[in-house]
């Protein structure tokens, strides 16, 4: 049992936490904007994401995935997640 | 990452459920249960003993197997999922935990071998009374003799050796007090676990052996709770899962009109509720293992966290296993009241899930005021 990311993995999320900080600022939003503003951004966002292989990383490549692990989709979504 | 017992912890997990379907079945659980004055199960003591597993994390230096922590929760999980009627806990995640954090190198020597060879059973006597371990407790020492009562002291009727929170000169301590004096008096209590003794303990004047610094008790026995927790989590989520499993095989096994009663949605649903518990359960627990063996800084969050889900798994896993079984879950003769009495036994033996809550709320506060990495980061 580990629950400390191993060397591989800190390399992982330290690129993935690289291209959040560079992608995700441009998709911010109020909570408070109306909802058709919202699902424009979210759907951009969405689109961002698939076109870098992020939309679902640990889908195989021929899906549109990353072809990623387990662990690399959960290291994603954490830090995707600790960005809100 | 790796969120898995490795391939030797899981052999000795399998080991361990083997030995205890073979010498722990509800039967046994029963008999204690069923005949107070037995207390505990004295062959399956042995058993534990003889496997080495009663120093599972003892050093070897001391006689134990100086294994480390996630294999000593296996054991427990194993302990949890067959009700085993044994001093397990009070000797080893208490009694034994208090010594290797605080005892020194002569009292070590002295209690920890005899721990390991089975022939010492601990308790650990904090209480005075419903609440939290006080910081000036009423039994005190005075001039290395210790004088009040503790209660209720799980095992207290059957220990060789107590180890008790006492004030010394108004500063709380933890006193080793050997249960054999004249000066010591025990009266069984009755509890809702019956398979599981409970006693009062009252000094007279009894002579008490300091452990670790005066003054320094009450910290001590956070750290002792906050370690037993993780242990007693496992014994939790392995009773938690043995209800799931029982009454998933009722459910396939009782038909009423023409059909499984597990075909229904209204059973099918209490059976996954049953699971989604269980596994958040299990992974709060295993990060609580990892803290455990690796000391690591999110310890005390870990604890918190696991002892909070394993005693709300396990609390609700009891209760619905007696409902799938519907009229006969609440017979005598039925089992799943082993499980709701051990259920009710665990979530209590080392403070009540609302204490565990206020202690992982100070936790999370302390850490987002500090900002101390979390689990899996």
């Amino acid at each position: 049992m580990n629950f400390n990311d191993s060397p591989q993995e800190s390399i992982y999320r330290a690129t993935v936490r690289e291209w959040l900080a560079n992608n995700a600022p441009r998709y911010t939003v109020s909570r408070r904007a109306p909802e058709a503003e919202r699902l424009g951004i979210a759907r951009a966002w969405q689109a961002c994401k698939a076109a870098a292989g992020y939309a679902r990383v640990s889908w195989p490549r021929d899906w549109g995935g990353a072809g990623g692990t387990t662990i690399q989709q959960m290291i994603f979504s954490e830090e995707e997640a600790s960005r809100r | 990452m790796d969120f898995d017992y490795s391939e030797e912890q899981k052999q000795l997990q399998q080991e361990a459920r083997r030995f205890l379907e073979d010498r722990c079945p509800p039967s046994a659980v029963r008999a204690v249960l069923e005949n107070p004055e037995l207390s505990f199960d004295r062959g399956l003591w042995a058993g534990l003993a003889q496997l080495g597993w009663l120093g599972t994390v003892i050093p070897e230096v001391h006689g134990g197997l100086g294994l480390g922590y996630v294999e000593l929760c296996a054991i427990a999980e194993e302990l949890g999922r067959a009700v085993a009627p044994v001093p397990f806990a009070s000797t080893l995640y208490f009694f034994a935990e208090a010594l290797l954090l605080a005892g020194s190198p002569a009292q070590q020597a002295e209690w920890l071998p005899k721990i390991a060879r089975g022939e010492l059973i601990g308790c650990f006597a904090t209480a005075e009374g419903p609440g939290r371990p006080s910081s000036s407790p009423a039994t005190v020492v005075e001039a290395g003799r210790i004088t009040g009562t503790k209660i209720p002291v799980t095992d207290g009727g059957i220990a060789h050796v107590a180890m008790v929170l006492a004030a010394a000169a108004g500063a709380p301590g933890l006193y080793l007090v050997q249960l054999g004096q004249t000066a010591v008096q025990r009266v069984p209590l009755s509890s809702l676990d019956g398979s599981r003794g409970v006693a009062s303990l009252s000094f007279d004047g009894a002579h008490a052996e300091p452990l670790g610094r005066p003054g320094a008790g009450l910290h001590l026995v956070d750290r002792v709770l906050q370690r037993a927790a993780v242990l007693l989590a496992f014994e939790q989520i392995g009773g938690a899962d043995r209800c799931l499993q029982m009454a998933r095989d009722y459910a396939l096994q009782r038909y009423v009109f023409g059909r499984p009663i597990g075909s229904f949605q209204a059973v099918k649903h209490r059976l996954a509720d049953m699971y989604v518990k269980n596994e958040l359960a299990r992974s709060n627990a295993y990060c609580a293992a990892w803290a455990l063996d690796t000391n690591a800084g999110e310890l005390p969050i870990a604890a918190a966290s696991a002892r909070l889900a394993a005693s709300d798994a396990f609390g609700f896993a009891a209760k619905e296993n007696i409902q799938i079984h519907g009229g006969i879950g609440f017979t005598w003769e039925a089992d799943p009241h082993l499980f709701f009495r051990r259920a009710r036994q665990l979530s209590l033996v080392a403070g009540a899930p609302a204490v565990w809550g206020e202690q992982l709320v100070a936790a999370l506060s302390s850490r987002s005021a500090s900002s101390v990495v979390e689990c899996g980061t």
